[in-house]
């Protein structure tokens, strides 16, 4: 009786619990509000963009397209600054290897990547974007080719991905 | 002992899942309930028909595009569009009942989006390359919002054979 009370318990708190990383938190805590634009794409919407463009790119971005997690993107345009500081606080940046930092135009645009094999690919790209026009959040995790990510920026017409086409320079 | 927890567990399964089941509403009935409502609209297309239309519509059209609107309409099976211009008070609560039904039926959330006026969401119940279920709702609670429910046996072998991401560029 003690086994099958514990097991519930432990069945109960595991899901309760499951663990979401920061950027998912800041993600959901905002995606149904109002002052911000949400997009969110995921693993099979990429893996049938790969498979319906599988002649049209070369083989890095199919394999790229194919092995991706997902897409989320959040902006703003109310109180951006703000959102920056908040979104830098609550993400552990320590976790990320910065890649870049541009100020361009009162604008701070921090691009940062996790677990980078050997260079050119990395599993993690997360863009931060704060300044006095605009918040940016755009989180790409997968196994992302970073000479690859401008030209699929290009290729999708979403506010925020533009500043991706920054990597590219 | 062992009865007493038998019957105790049997009897909380079919609580539970009575209540999941009274918190979920599969398309169809989603977009009867808003139906009922006066600012609604509703069309339904039988897949005969939309294959008819494939076939007729497309004379005016390069072979090939014909040939591409005629394998794409054969595989759709049927299209039901709701158009609603003014959401009713309980619309949220029949929202939240959709995307419970696509969340305990393994339905993928494969976009959504939202900005201050729109919600768009596009969710797919896939068999590996096979997509029977399409169901994508563009709403606005001040103005008018759309559903699209396309029951199809639509294969992306199929959309790759037929170079569709080329031709739809090309169109």
């Amino acid at each position: 009786m003690k086994n099958i009370i514990l097991s519930l318990l432990v069945v109960f708190l595991g899901s309760s619990l499951q663990g979401q990383d920061a950027i998912t938190k800041y993600f959901d805590q905002y995606r149904d509000d109002d002052r911000f634009t949400m997009v969110s794409i995921n693993k099979k919407m990429f893996e049938l963009i790969a498979n319906i463009a599988e002649e049209e790119v070369d083989a890095e971005l199919l394999e790229m397209l194919n092995e991706m997690q997902g897409l989320k993107i959040l902006t703003t345009q109310d109180s951006p600054q703000s959102f920056y500081k908040e979104a830098i606080n609550k993400i552990n940046t320590n976790d990320y290897e910065e890649l870049m930092t541009v100020r361009d135009k009162d604008q701070n645009i921090r691009f940062m990547v996790k677990d980078q094999n050997g260079g050119k690919i990395v599993n993690e790209l997360l863009l931060l974007v704060g300044g006095e026009e605009e918040f940016v959040l755009l989180s790409f995790v997968g196994k992302i080719y970073l000479n690859k990510i401008a030209q699929l920026a290009k290729n999708m017409d979403i506010d925020g991905i533009e500043h991706l086409e920054k990597l590219e320079k | 002992m062992r009865l007493l927890i038998t019957f105790l567990s049997i009897s909380l399964l079919i609580t539970f899942s009575d209540t999941l089941r009274a918190q979920e509403m599969n398309p169809d009935k989603f977009m009867n309930k808003l139906l009922k409502d006066d600012h609604s609209l509703g069309v339904k297309v039988p897949g005969w028909l939309i294959k008819f239309a494939g076939k007729t519509a497309t004379n005016d059209l390069e072979k090939e595009e014909q040939e591409m609107i005629r394998e794409l309409t054969s595989h759709i099976k049927k299209l039901r569009l709701l158009v609603n211009t003014k959401a009713p008070a309980d619309f949220s609560t029949h929202y939240t009942k959709l995307i419970n039904y696509f969340h305990s039926h393994n339905y993928e959330p494969l976009v959504e989006a939202r900005d201050k006026e729109h919600k768009i969401s596009l969710w797919a119940d896939m068999d590996g390359d096979i997509i029977h279920n399409l169901v994508i709702t563009i709403l606005n609670e001040e103005e008018t919002s759309t559903v699209f429910n396309i029951k199809s046996d639509l294969d992306m072998q199929t959309l790759k054979d037929m170079n569709f991401f080329k031709r739809l560029q090309d169109l």
